[in-house]
């Protein structure tokens, strides 16, 4: 079996890195997996999406998905653009920090995760992405927290070393998050696969 | 720990390029090849080798032929436009019979042609491989490598800008190279002798030079040595689904990962349709492609240009059965070749639309 997560955000959320922290976690899981990122010239601000394909066998998926398991926004201007690739019976999570409009889709099971303002009382407003990456792998057993906590580790690179226990502590605030409010969470990624 | 890494096809292209034992590459920049130049910048550094990150892209390709004739392993690599500039050599390179391997990261489909027949001078065809996966790109790096040196004669890899931005897990394999004999023809300064290089430019026999060989022999040998590379080179091509399939859809390179997605996805609707997937795209697969034909009512080729695979197919099935076009140009605000065409959606509806119509009796 497969499953699609897409997350969108502007330049400076860290919507690439966390999306190649969970590639990695997979990965260290020895899961089948394919990281994807489209993203515009624009550095800061600009939109980013970025596609995680994962899988007990050999992936059928291609690059660019036309909708997946889990969509995710991290902010306001990539909610249409994640939006579009939900799928009925999927998920569709969202930094309900940044994003305050109430989201409604047809058949899409809307998750909320106040993840930028978790990050801020950790004061890492940067690490959002983190802590919602944390908590919505600990509620649906994507992936464990602890490989996540290892994938970060192994993707920083030499003179970003100090923001590894930040990042660890953002991963550990979603997880917290998760055990108390997305306990008993439906939406298992491997159920059918253990079935 | 998982036993894969996790790297894109730039990277997998540049460590296979190292792990085959490549010693000089140049380039010059232009996205998505930049990519490549950074990583090769890399790897080549940890082995020894060297990198150039040269003045114009005419400089790289003469960089690289000079390296590549002195028999040591020489890769170069471009993007669409810097290819048009590199043909003289390119050409010149044929003719010369120098072996190295050339990257074409490509932005879309639109050079298939120029991938397969060249755009230069004079008699030549590139043996030429289309990967479509991250291992793909680093195994058919070090069969470029080896098919370049076994068979003397340049080899061409078809990538791409998703191919370069795709992160999978993958591993590296060892390759065998034990029956590639030593490099005889390689110059290595030896003053007085027969020289063992020949091309156009080194001087021809009208010119004085007696021992260069004509341009009209030069032109037959290489007549000769295109059609012993094309019944010598193993042909490769992937396909499925041919024994039931009514419809079969030819696609190369990353794109034919998006239409194998999608025949997948029309199969689980019970329609009857099958794919092949030419690895390498010179010499064409004929044999898959032949069989395909002989099962199916009609062929489809997806590819993101005019419909210039159409032509090899075309030139493979001899009118047995039609053969649609189905592809288009396809291109994204950047023009990197992603675009509308290839989203499943789009797709799926196209290969649909060409299956239904095939069924209506004439």
């Amino acid at each position: 079996m497969e499953r699609e997560i897409v997350m969108g955000g502007i330049g400076g959320q860290g919507v690439q890195l966390a999306t190649k922290i969970l590639a990695t976690a997979l990965n260290r899981e020895n899961r089948s997996v394919m990281h994807f990122a489209a993203f515009g010239g624009t550095m800061r601000g600009g939109n980013v999406e970025c596609t995680v394909v994962t899988g007990t066998e050999a992936l059928a998926a291609p690059p660019i998905i036309p909708s997946a398991w889990m969509v995710i926004s991290m902010h306001p201007n990539t909610v249409p653009l994640v939006a579009a690739k939900a799928r009925p019976g999927g998920l569709f999570v969202v930094n309900t920090t940044l994003i305050t409009e109430p989201t409604e889709l047809e058949g899409v099971n809307v998750v909320e995760i106040p993840a930028s303002w978790i990050a801020g009382e950790l004061d890492n407003t940067q690490g959002g992405a983190m802590v919602l990456l944390g908590a919505i792998c600990q509620a649906t057993g994507l992936v464990s927290v602890e490989q996540l906590v290892e994938g970060l580790k192994e993707l920083t690179p030499p003179y970003r070393q100090k923001t590894i226990p930040r990042n660890t502590q953002a991963f550990e605030a979603g997880d917290a998050f998760a055990r108390e409010h997305l306990a008993n969470f439906q939406h298992q990624a491997w159920a059918l696969a253990a079935a | 720990m998982g036993d894969k890494q996790l790297i894109d096809g730039s990277k997998a292209i540049a460590h296979s390029a190292a792990l085959a034992g490549c010693r000089f590459y140049a380039s010059y920049p232009i996205q998505p090849n930049s990519h490549l130049i950074e990583e090769m910048t890399q790897e080549l550094a940890k082995i020894g080798g060297v990198t150039m990150n040269a003045e114009s892209e005419g400089e790289a390709i003469n960089m690289v032929w000079g390296a590549a004739a002195t028999g040591n392993r020489a890769m170069c690599s471009t993007t669409v436009t810097g290819m048009s500039l590199m043909h003289e050599a390119m050409s010149e390179m044929f003719a010369a019979e120098v072996a190295y391997v050339f990257v074409h990261m490509a932005r879309g489909q639109t050079e298939y042609r120029v991938g397969t027949r060249g755009g230069g001078h004079g008699e030549y065809r590139y043996i030429s491989y289309a990967p479509h996966t991250v291992q793909e790109a680093a195994d058919l790096t070090r069969l470029a490598f080896y098919t370049a040196d076994k068979f003397r004669t340049p080899v061409m890899i078809q990538a791409d800008y998703i191919l370069t931005h795709t992160v999978e897990a993958m591993e590296f394999h060892d390759f065998d190279e034990s029956d590639l004999k030593e490099k005889d023809w390689a110059i290595d300064g030896a003053k007085g002798r027969v020289p063992r290089i020949n091309s156009f430019i080194r001087g021809t026999y009208s010119l004085g030079d007696k021992s260069a060989m004509a341009y009209g022999e030069l032109q037959e040998r290489a007549m000769e040595r295109i059609a012993y590379l094309e019944e010598n080179v193993p042909s490769l091509a992937e396909t499925g689904h041919l024994d039931d399939a009514d419809l079969v859809v030819i696609s190369y390179g990353y794109v034919s990962r998006f239409a194998k997605y999608a025949v997948g996805l029309l199969r689980e609707e019970g329609m009857k349709i099958g794919f092949v997937r030419p690895i390498t795209m010179w010499p064409f697969p004929k044999k898959e492609v032949l069989e395909a034909a002989e099962k199916a009512k009609a062929l489809a080729v997806f590819e993101l240009n005019n419909g210039q695979m159409v032509d090899d197919v075309r030139l493979t099935v001899l009118g047995r059965v039609p053969v649609h076009f189905i592809g288009r140009i396809s291109q994204d605000d950047s023009g990197f070749g992603m675009g509308k065409a290839i989203e499943i959606p789009n797709l799926t509806a196209k290969i649909r639309e060409t299956y239904e119509q095939m069924k209506v009796p004439a």
